[in-house]
């Protein structure tokens, strides 16, 4: 195109407010005829890894982590609204859920079933086609992983829900190292095991750390990414301006002041653990028995040090806004 | 009295007109605000749009379900019994002449009402929000008391959970 050809393009463009549809906006259209044949074929079923990769929108990125940080330390629970996208499964919105999270108990009732049509139902009335594609939880404290309940959970809901996906998310863990602490799921059919570790190592509470181990071959992480609009884009962009002074000013060992405590206690507990092993060897050591002492040891050191590093960030933050902000002084 | 808008309610907001837009007809949208009053200062944490309709050339014929208001209320409240209505939002871009009336449907369900104008497509630097109030305008000259909007100064606020979230996308917005 000449330079002139381009000026009048420019010129066309802005004299009729034209938006581009940039590739960021497809995603937001819902083709119902597409979703329908991906679901008469089902290509998840020949193959368990099929999902790779979960993208989520700035408005269900929001509303999960709101909704999570609502329930303080009980979870919570809630569904996904979205579809698929070949390897993809994108989530679009998400909803609560009014029902009891108690520690061995996150499971929806009759109520919560109707709650979750109706919600279906009416958000296509204000133009949200999207279908339920999965569900959320939260495990305030103890990190992304799923359960032994919630893998039955998901299990079944892969057995007669699927394309389905288990999203977890950690309130406090996001406010404590200041970036959001989430992971997408979806478990193997019975009988299948994962290969290796597929899940990212984090420090897990010592009563907690059992159910993790057990279950933790039965299911695969996806990829998480998020995604959002040309009109969210600039949203955010005059956000941008007003935001940096409430960012600076908070402070994340005041809020998560509890939090941190008990990181702390559970690593002493493990450590105490990794002591009394490491008491009870022989004389004669074993290879094999001092690499699980190892472990234990090199375990509780890795969750010390990730606890520590932490607050040592949030006091340095502390301390360099004191000393930019009240002891910098002008010379004239 | 100060509004204090949730960075939760903008992008819901914008996703709804979003949404909309795809259609072809750039009208507004219309939906409901949630949230609670403490001293003085009115938090909006949360909203919900609504199935709304208008003329476009007679400006007094308009139509909002009620129905769909009242059961989607009830189903926010089975989850957060605190977030009660306390006002309306729609995208302006500026006021139209049936916001009053719309303004009293809503204040039967909260009679101090605040509708917030969001801008969802900002033109310029400066907040994309707009908080008025509705009052009863006394004319001098004896003819009956008729209502305008006053303005209420309005902020973005929001918890450190949400902070967290706004940081992380605004983060993903600077990179590309």
């Amino acid at each position: 195109m000449t330079s002139s050809g381009q000026e009048n393009l420019t010129q066309f463009e802005r004299a009729n407010n034209i938006q581009e549809i940039t590739a960021a906006d497809e995603i937001y259209a819902y083709d119902a005829s597409f979703q329908q044949s991906i679901l008469q074929t089902r290509p998840w079923l020949q193959n368990p890894n099929y999902f790779k990769r979960c993208k989520i929108s700035a408005l269900a990125l929001l509303k999960l982590v709101m909704h999570a940080r609502s329930g303080g330390t009980l979870e919570v629970m809630g569904m996904l609204l979205g579809k698929i996208d070949g390897e993809n499964m994108i989530v679009m919105d998400s909803f609560a859920l009014p029902v009891e999270g108690t520690e061995t108990r996150v499971n929806a009732q009759q109520e919560a079933y109707e709650y979750m049509s109706s919600y279906t139902l009416w958000a296509k009335e204000v133009n949200r086609p999207e279908n339920v594609i999965g569900w959320y939880h939260s495990h305030p404290g103890y990190g992304c992983w799923l359960s032994g309940i919630d893998v039955d959970t998901q299990m079944q809901n892969q057995q007669y829900q699927d394309p389905f996906v288990a999203i977890v998310v950690d309130p406090t863990r996001t406010i404590s190292a200041g970036k959001v602490n989430i992971g997408a799921f979806r478990t193997y059919p019975k009988g299948h095991k994962a290969e290796s570790e597929t899940i990212e190592y984090q420090p897990i509470p010592l009563n907690k750390i059992e159910d993790f181990g057990v279950h933790c071959k039965q299911y695969y992480p996806l990829e998480v990414s998020f995604f959002k609009s040309s009109l969210d884009k600039r949203l955010l962009e005059h956000l941008w301006n007003r935001y940096w002074v409430s960012t600076l000013s908070t402070s994340t060992l005041l809020t998560n002041a509890d939090y941190i405590t008990g990181q702390i206690s559970d690593v002493a507990d493990k450590l105490e653990q990794a002591e009394t092993h490491l008491g009870r060897t022989s004389f004669l050591p074993l290879p094999e028995q001092d690499r699980k002492q190892d472990d234990k040891l090199a375990k509780a050191a890795k969750d010390c040090t990730k606890t520590a590093v932490e607050a040592v960030n949030s006091l340095m933050s502390q301390l360099i806004k004191e000393r930019l902000f009240n002891q910098v002084t002008f010379q004239s | 009295e100060k509004v204090v808008v949730h960075p939760l309610v903008l992008l819901s907001v914008v996703d709804h007109f979003n949404r909309m837009g795809k259609i072809g007809n750039s009208q507004r949208v219309v939906g409901v605000l949630l949230g609670s009053l403490t001293n003085k200062i009115l938090d909006v944490s949360n909203s919900f749009a609504l199935p709304f309709d208008e003329e476009e050339k007679e400006k007094d014929v308009w139509f909002l379900d009620h129905e769909y208001l009242e059961n989607m209320y009830t189903m926010f409240r089975k989850v957060n019994a605190r977030e009660r209505i306390v006002g309306w939002y729609h995208t302006g871009p500026k006021l139209h002449r049936n916001d009053i009336s719309i303004n009293e449907l809503i204040r039967e369900y909260h009679p101090d009402s605040v509708l917030v104008i969001v801008d969802a497509k900002p033109k310029d630097l400066g907040l994309p929000t707009e908080a008025y109030i509705a009052v009863e305008e006394i004319h001098d000259d004896g003819s009956p008391a008729s209502k305008t909007f006053e303005h209420l100064p309005s902020e973005i606020g929001a918890e450190e959970a949400e902070e967290v979230g706004v940081e992380h996308l605004l983060r993903l917005v600077k990179a590309n």
